[in-house]
């Protein structure tokens, strides 16, 4: 068995749709990703191997769409209309990534198939920039105007505010609609159980973002209050005290909260550690024992003067040390780590989490695979991402009954 | 009224914060009967945000926190204290009637109370179990304390968002425990599915450290594939971003901290940005992409001193209508009462809680045209539901459930 979603067939089309694909196919589905003939907008998305561009050499393609299957096809063309019916006959989901409207004004789209299939069971989830309906549904975006619009960026970025918010690096628009994707499809697949019918699954990206900015809806909601974006930190009604530093090997490490242990167990062992380096100064007067349990998000005297003197200390230990020696204490300390250093982290080489894709013209590579281990049930790389068509043959020969001097006719004619 | 998606689902559920009690939201909004369980000895302080601020008025106390209540909707609650005998054998009972029990506590915590995974099945064969903490519940680090923040900074998350030449501006806010709670609630439906068709249940070891890397296999792959490392000597630009665009940054716009995203995806977007721009834009260097990347810094400071005079929305507006993406980097209070995307979607639901009374919480960005979310009953008071639960799920007298809560079991 491949995964939870083993049997479940899904055709992915259009870019918006490749996270929730990667997350379904990651849990077994069978994920057939529908790509234009001049192949997905992702092909041509870096970086490349070998820094050189090409249609199978994209890293993003090959890491979205692992585990997928591949076709390319036309729905816009006479033939290419008649064989995405039939798939669609075959088919448990739709993931359509496409800009509203544009599958139905050729015939392909929820609105053409419900006029047909009402009553059917294809849940067909579409995930755009605003959703189906909103007033801005037909807005142009990239990654980082969706990230302006739905509030992550002016939380995030520097205590100096001549300085412009962040958009942190990585599709994360991509991710937070498929992940949302991802949870109103099975939520329809589950539901089929009972009623045997499908529905229409309509995912905005602007919404998926808008409610994922943690603290800064509740305080404006409760408390009419609006929070300040800081550098490496929560972002906050009022300036708190820094929780990121350098520490002596140029590496930056996150104090949570300020470093400030809650209970007082911890306090007790945080300061013999600081003392034990001649750091801990005047800490261990009671009235600091006292303020760590204030609120962390309410700056005092005493809190500022315990980060002070943590903040001086880590900055004289390694990075390394200071995680490890932290979270020995029961502090949750950690190193900021790049992405690719955790490839060869002792935990995580004891989990199995890397799983290893073949990259074309490459070989091997290891890449995160399992989200979620799901002990019955684990996640693998079955395939890596496929070549432009790969899986054509397969299907429309294979599953569709199509002839190879049929294929070859709709191919020459430009649909598949 | 025809029944939700997952009204048939009953969840035992002491997953709390926001990692953990925002995926068994989503599920309660989709119809999921939550009964969420906590400590009646601490009054529920095991979650800090049962009491936290930010508040709606003055009154302070366990029923007060804001953050609690927008990220508890639609479930039941109930108090157990697992520290008691009683406690401890009236617990399965819960589980016998659950579909799935859910928690988020640090690793080995609820099996030291008596109930690993092997003790839930040995309850309910096709149980459910979703733990779900920072490092997962077995490997060397399992015993690591993580929040957002540390799942971010150890996994990556951190170490790409910023500026060339500065410290990580990291993320300000714990986006891993939003992440955290979504693929929670992944993993849960996507077990819901293996035990409908295998009548198997299992235990689902989640570490949102591990969600958080697979958010970045790209960088990774760039790495194992070309050995770049994800910051060169100067860092990641986060703003100008590994996409082949330019213009693409914020750009400051007229007002105390006001900003402006603008990305020219073309040629032809940028040729209309120009004629907007006007005379100062006709430069040849700024045709093409390839020169608008290697002439980047005049680029941008040529459109930042378009737009600083300009109202951000006004910029928004008037790239729009050529087709370019532009757009306000939004404040909170923009977003929740001017916006009129979130407004159609109804985006922010207002519920009735029973002390704070009327208040509107985070929605759901999913609309399903058969059986959609909703989103009504606030955020349970501490032990709001003990009677409808113990009494009419678990068929306890008022008597016995009066005695326990007296003893201190409820």
């Amino acid at each position: 068995m491949s995964g939870p979603l083993d049997g479940i067939r899904i055709l992915e089309i259009g870019d918006r749709a490749e996270a929730a694909g990667l997350l379904l196919a990651a849990a077994g589905a069978d994920v057939i990703r529908v790509e234009p003939t001049e192949g997905s907008r992702g092909r041509r998305v870096g970086p490349f191997v070998a820094d050189k561009p090409g249609q199978e050499r994209s890293l993003h393609h090959a890491y979205f769409n692992a585990n997928k299957r591949g076709i390319t096809l036309d729905p816009s063309t006479g033939d290419g209309l008649t064989i995405w019916r039939r798939l669609l006959e075959r088919a448990d989901v739709v993931l359509d990534g496409t800009a509203p409207g544009s599958l139905d004004k050729v015939n392909a789209g929820h609105e053409s198939f419900k006029a047909m299939h009402d009553g059917g069971k294809l849940v067909w989830c579409c995930i755009t920039p605003f959703g189906l309906t909103g007033p801005w549904k037909d807005w142009a975006v990239t990654d980082l105007t969706q990230i302006a619009l739905g509030g992550p960026m002016m939380s995030t970025g520097y205590d100096d505010h001549e300085i412009p918010p962040i958009r942190p690096d990585g599709e994360h628009s991509i991710w937070m609609g498929g992940e949302f994707g991802a949870i109103g499809v099975l939520a329809a697949l589950y539901e089929r159980e009972t009623s045997g019918l499908g529905q229409l699954v309509d995912v905005s990206i602007h919404e998926s973002i808008s409610c994922t900015v943690e603290g800064a809806f509740p305080n404006w909601e409760y408390a009419s209050r609006l929070v300040q974006r800081q550098t490496g930190r929560h972002s906050s009604p009022a300036r708190t005290a820094p929780w990121q530093y350098m520490a002596s090997d140029g590496n930056y490490i996150n104090l949570m909260g300020g470093g400030i242990p809650r209970a007082r167990g911890n306090w007790t062992d945080l300061i013999k550690w600081l003392e034990e380096f001649g750091a801990a100064e005047d800490l261990a007067e009671d009235k600091y024992q006292q303020a760590i349990h204030s609120d962390p998000m309410q700056a005092t005297q005493e809190r500022a003067r315990i980060s002070e003197v943590l903040g001086k200390f880590v900055q004289s230990r390694p990075a390394e040390e200071v995680y490890r020696r932290g979270q020995g204490l029961h502090l949750p300390y950690s190193v900021i780590r790049r992405p690719e250093q955790n490839l060869d982290d002792p935990h995580w080489i004891a989990r199995g989490f890397f799983g290893e894709v073949d990259i074309p013209d490459f070989g091997k590579a290891r890449i995160p695979i399992a989200p979620y281990m799901l002990e019955a049930t684990p996640n693998s790389v079955r395939r890596r991402a496929p070549l432009l068509g790969e899986h054509n043959f397969e299907v429309f020969n294979g599953e569709l009954g199509l002839d190879t001097n049929q294929l070859v006719a709709i191919a020459g004619a430009g649909s598949i | 009224m025809p029944d939700k998606a997952l009204s048939r689902i009953r969840i035992t559920d002491f997953s709390g914060v926001l990692a953990g009690a925002g995926a068994s939201r989503i599920l309660a909004a989709f119809g999921a009967q939550v009964i969420r369980v906590e400590n009646p000895a601490n009054k529920g302080a095991w979650d800090p945000l049962r009491a936290s601020a930010p508040y709606i008025d003055e009154r302070r106390g366990h029923n007060f926190g804001g953050g609690w209540q927008n990220h508890n909707v639609e479930k039941l609650g109930v108090t157990l204290n697992l520290a008691t005998p009683k406690g401890r054998e009236l617990f399965p009972r819960l589980v016998a009637i659950s579909d799935i029990v859910a928690e988020n506590f640090a690793a080995g915590v609820l099996a030291r109370l008596g109930f690993a995974y092997e003790q839930l099945q040995s309850i309910k064969p096709d149980i459910i179990y979703l733990s779900n903490c920072g490092f997962g519940h077995w490997g060397p680090y399992e015993q690591f304390k993580t929040w957002g923040p540390i799942v971010q900074a150890f996994s990556g998350l951190t170490y790409t968002s910023g500026l060339p030449d500065r410290a990580p501006a990291g993320w300000g806010y714990s986006y891993m425990d939003h992440g955290g709670a979504y693929f929670g609630a992944i993993a849960m439906l996507a077990a819901l599915h293996h035990r409908h068709k295998t009548g198997e249940g299992q235990h689902i070891d989640l570490a949102t450290t591990e969600a958080a890397s697979t958010l970045m296999g790209t960088h990774i792959l760039d790495y194992t594939v070309n050995g770049r490392r994800t910051r060169n000597e100067h860092g990641v630009d986060s703003n100008r971003g590994e996409a082949l665009m330019a213009p693409h940054n914020i750009y400051a716009a007229n007002g105390e901290d006001e900003w402006v995203a603008i990305a020219c995806r073309d040629d032809a977007e940028w040729r209309a940005l120009a004629g907007e721009i006007g005379k100062r834009a006709e430069d040849p260097r700024f045709t093409m992409l390839e020169g608008r990347l290697a002439h980047r810094d005049d680029l941008e400071a040529l459109v930042g001193i378009w737009t600083a005079d300009q109202n951000k929305f006004a910029v928004q507006r008037r790239l729009q209508a050529l087709g370019i993406p532009a757009a306000a980097v939004q404040r909170p209070e923009e977003r929740v009462d001017k916006d009129p995307n979130t407004a159609a979607w109804g985006l922010w639901p207002q519920v009735h809680h029973n002390e704070m009374g009327k208040v509107r919480v985070d929605g759901i960005p999913v609309h399903a045209s058969a059986t959609d979310w909703e989103i009504k009953r606030g955020a349970p008071l501490l032990g709001q539901h003990n009677y409808e639960v113990y009494g009419g799920l678990l068929g306890m007298s008022d008597g016995e459930i009066a005695a326990l809560t007296a003893e201190g079991v409820l």
